[in-house]
């Protein structure tokens, strides 16, 4: 891996580049992460190597993901920046990014965590604002409108085409609870008013804090054009409750609230109900692929059949 | 027939916990062996009610099969067959899935097939995440 990694650098920049303290590091459950330090005119960087793994419990695509990287890189939502794109995987053996090792904390239950409550609230308040920062991005003059595909008012039930298609590409045995809540999800499709950037994976343990503040926003690999209350759904999911509430004092109306007063966009509660539903689904099915992917001696982790969700989803559809 | 299956399992657990992982320095190779131990805490307390999980849940969609007039795959002739079992259970849920239109234009079926999800849910043996929401190694 080394040794790739400075052949793939070198031929970027043209010159010798030098890679030392590699290291896999354990956070990271859809990509492989190699933080290096690489060297070359004589200066050290800290540099972070995202690789697809042999196998995952998400399938995206490198190419897509360091195109809505470079679109954000040009706004003021902070992100990672890509240094090198290699979609094809002729440097790595696998399709991989190489982004400057961004600095701060990652807590996925900071909001939870030991510093007072006050500074917790301010904390999810900044959080939450850059998740409304990213639906207010102009996607169309940020060129996204090339590699992502705008589902335009049938937001929701793309995400059930698509939800459904990887289910029964990954699932190793029949699902009929699945089954049973897809045919929910599609009756009850909400239409979207707006397309905008959905971030797909927004929470706590997918920013960077420094001294509160927020550095970063991590992780854009489900990033996509759809309707912004599929992320408000995701975000107040209450399976996710200890990384996105803050018991009485950040409900999830208090986000959602917080979030109409940055957009300018009103709420539709019920939208944001059906993509709750849509959020556990798609957790099922990211499960699945973790189970698939360890059978096939590709995943390291053992996934177990989701069946808790499935309790949880009948009870959200009122089953 | 000892160590029995359960003991072996936790035996492997405790000599990988105790032995194995203390030596372990890679930080990704830890987290790894520690999913495992997780695994197989959850193998050693449960594998046994697996058999009868699969046995119950083949009759009760079944029986939902049967409310709408759908036959449901016969059962092995061996019920100590465990193979034969897996596979049984493999056809009548898929015989389930089949059947959703037609469970779902019937009332008492769809009533039926959900008390059906919601009771294998309750007893589904291999259960690992905890009620009130996912924790940290679930949500990384």
């Amino acid at each position: 891996m080394r040794r790739q990694l400075e052949q793939w650098l070198s031929r970027e920049l043209g010159q010798t580049v030098e890679v030392a303290d590699l290291r896999r590091t354990s956070f990271g459950f859809s990509r492989e992460n190699w933080v290096f330090t690489a060297t070359w005119s004589g200066e050290s960087r800290d540099l972070i190597a995202r690789r697809d793994p042999v196998g995952s419990v998400l399938d995206t695509d490198r190419r897509v993901e360091a195109a809505v990287l470079d679109a954000v890189a040009r706004t003021d939502v902070p992100s990672p920046i890509v240094r090198w794109a290699d979609p094809e995987g002729r440097w790595l053996g696998r399709p991989a990014l190489v982004m400057d090792l961004a600095r701060g904390e990652c807590d996925s239950f900071v909001l939870n965590g030991e510093r007072s409550l006050e500074r917790r609230v301010a904390i999810a308040h900044r959080l939450y604002d850059q998740l409304a920062s990213i639906h207010l991005l102009d996607w169309e003059n940020l060129g996204l409108g090339v590699e992502l595909e705008d589902p335009g008012s049938e937001a929701a039930l793309a995400a059930v085409d698509h939800w459904e298609s990887e289910l029964r590409r990954v699932q190793l045995d029949p699902e009929p609870e699945l089954t049973y809540v897809l045919a929910w999800l599609r009756a009850e499709a909400p239409t979207n008013a707006r397309t905008t950037l959905v971030h797909g994976d927004f929470k706590a343990g997918n920013v960077l804090l420094l001294d509160d503040d927020v550095t970063v926003v991590l992780d854009w690999e489900t990033a996509h054009l759809g309707d912004p209350h599929e992320d408000l759904g995701w975000v107040t999911n209450p399976l996710r409750a200890g990384e996105h509430r803050i018991a009485g004092s950040w409900e999830p109306q208090d986000l959602l609230d917080r979030w109409s007063e940055s957009t300018g966009w009103t709420v539709d509660q019920s939208s944001v109900h059906w993509w709750r539903v849509l959020a556990n689904v798609k957790l099922s099915v990211i499960v699945l692929t973790g189970s698939m992917a360890f059978v096939d001696d590709r995943l390291d982790r053992i996934h177990q059949t989701p069946v808790p969700l499935y309790r949880m989803l009948l009870d959200q559809i009122g089953a | 027939m000892r160590p029995t299956v359960s003991e072996q399992l936790a035996g492997i657990r405790r000599i990988l916990a105790e032995i194995v992982l203390p030596q372990i320095t890679d930080a990704y190779a830890a987290e790894v062996t520690s999913g495992l131990l997780g695994t197989l805490d959850l193998l050693s307390a449960s594998w046994v009610d697996v058999p009868r999980f699969l046995r119950w849940d083949c009759e009760r969609a079944s029986a939902v099969l049967e409310s709408v007039g759908i036959s449901p795959p016969n059962p092995p002739d061996d019920p100590l067959d465990l193979v034969a079992l897996e596979l049984h259970h493999r056809e009548v849920r898929g015989e389930l899935e089949r059947a959703m239109p037609v469970l779902l234009e019937c009332e008492t079926a769809r009533v039926q097939l959900v008390e059906l999800f919601r009771e294998r849910a309750d007893r589904f043996p291999l259960s690992v995440w905890r009620a009130g929401g996912l924790d940290a190694h679930t949500t990384r």
